[in-house]
């Protein structure tokens, strides 16, 4: 057998297979210069696996941790945002549900006030949202705002 | 596992914790793992940046806790993850024409290396009281440093997930996304690049303490 790095690491390793391991074992005992290299290939393996680990810095799992909590609520705060689209959407049920009221109302709003105040006053805290969500959006221009509520106008 | 019963909680229990908004679960897995993701942080961009390597990670794992599934495969996926950041942040630096590695965030005769080998840490090395040893070892640490960073990004990996984090062929294969070829022939090279920058050194090493397998324990 030559002299060869390659099958001294795959030695060092452990990764030969029993005859090759051996024809190695033979080559070492008759060559100097191969059990030079594995010593100093040893050594390597040996200061690489025993340099002490660098520490974290402090407060660096607080910092991290943090960040977590940060983003944790920030998505609580954004769940209840209203988007562009899920405002016009909300926006065509105001409308709709103000015609309904209009039908009906006439002839219901003697007979139960009480619900028919309920739905308007639902009506008007649903279309505060979508005012608010279009303010939010950009898309003031498009809007009337002299439906808006006195408070949501831009 | 029930050998774990009274002891820590086990990984897989942690995660389902935190995929339940339980951060303090994650701060456990956070604290419990820290020390790799910044010890081989440091290893493969420097001290410099390897804090903020290291929050990187741990919010990218918090972003995608949910596509894991044992504890065997938590160890590659973090590391996976590490080396994904740091070849990012490499990439970055070499971009911008940055210095890499730097061994000048330690200042010269401070007492701290760029390895972190702290006079802490030297105390608590048998042996280590002499300042002459100290001295001896600071500077074998620090033409550590300077050996592995004159490695290319992807020899430096393997060398250092192999030789210092004693990585199997397979899990680097997994760890790096190649083959094991790749992983055998890559370690052969950066074996034999960093022997030659320490060569001087190595001649000195059998006065090195054992590893803590014949000393400590
Ligand atoms: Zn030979």
């Amino acid at each position: 057998m030559r002299c060869s790095l390659d099958l001294l690491l795959a030695y060092m390793d452990d990764q030969l297979s029993s005859p090759v391991r051996d024809r190695v074992r033979h080559h070492l005992a008759r060559c100097p210069v191969c059990r030079a290299e594995l010593a100093q290939m040893r050594a390597m393996r040996e200061l690489l696996a025993t340099v002490p680990a660098p520490t974290p810095p402090p407060g660096l799992v607080e910092t991290i941790v943090g960040h977590v909590r940060f983003r944790e609520a920030e998505q609580v705060r954004r769940r209840p945002q209203v988007r562009f689209w899920q405002g016009c959407f909300a926006g065509g049920a105001v409308a709709a549900a103000a015609l309904a009221m209009w039908l009906v109302g006439s002839s219901w709003l003697e007979r139960d006030s009480g619900v028919a105040a309920a739905t308007a006053l639902e009506a008007a805290v649903q279309e505060h949202i979508v005012y608010a969500a279009l303010l939010e959006t950009g898309a003031g221009d498009w809007v009337d705002w002299a439906w808006a509520p006195a408070g949501d106008r831009p | 596992m029930n050998s774990r019963k009274s002891g820590p909680l086990p990984v897989e229990e942690l995660i389902a914790r935190c995929l339940t908004g339980d951060v303090r679960a994650f701060e456990t897995l956070v604290k419990m793992h820290q020390g790799q993701v910044y010890g081989y942080a440091c290893r493969m961009v420097g001290p410099d940046a390897a804090e903020d390597i290291t929050q990187e990670v741990f919010l990218r794992v918090y972003r995608s806790l949910h596509t894991f599934r044992s504890e065997a495969e938590f160890k590659t996926w973090l590391y996976r993850i590490t080396t994904n950041v740091c070849l990012d942040h490499l990439r970055r630096v070499r971009r911008q024409g940055g210095r890499l590695l730097s061994l000048d965030s330690a200042p010269n005769g401070s007492e701290e290396s760029p390895l972190g080998w702290t006079i802490a840490d030297q105390a608590a090395d048998p042996g280590a009281t002499d300042p002459e040893v100290r001295a001896e070892r600071r500077e074998l640490a620090q033409a550590l440093q300077q050996a592995l960073s004159r490695l290319s990004d992807k020899h430096r990996a393997v060398l250092v997930l192999h030789d210092m984090y004693g990585f199997r062929y397979e899990e680097i294969k997994d760890i790096l996304h190649c083959s094991l070829g790749t992983v055998k022939s890559r370690l052969f090279y950066a074996r034999r690049a960093l022997r030659e920058e320490l060569r001087p050194y190595l001649d000195a090493v059998g006065e090195w303490p054992a590893s803590g397998a014949s000393s400590a324990s």
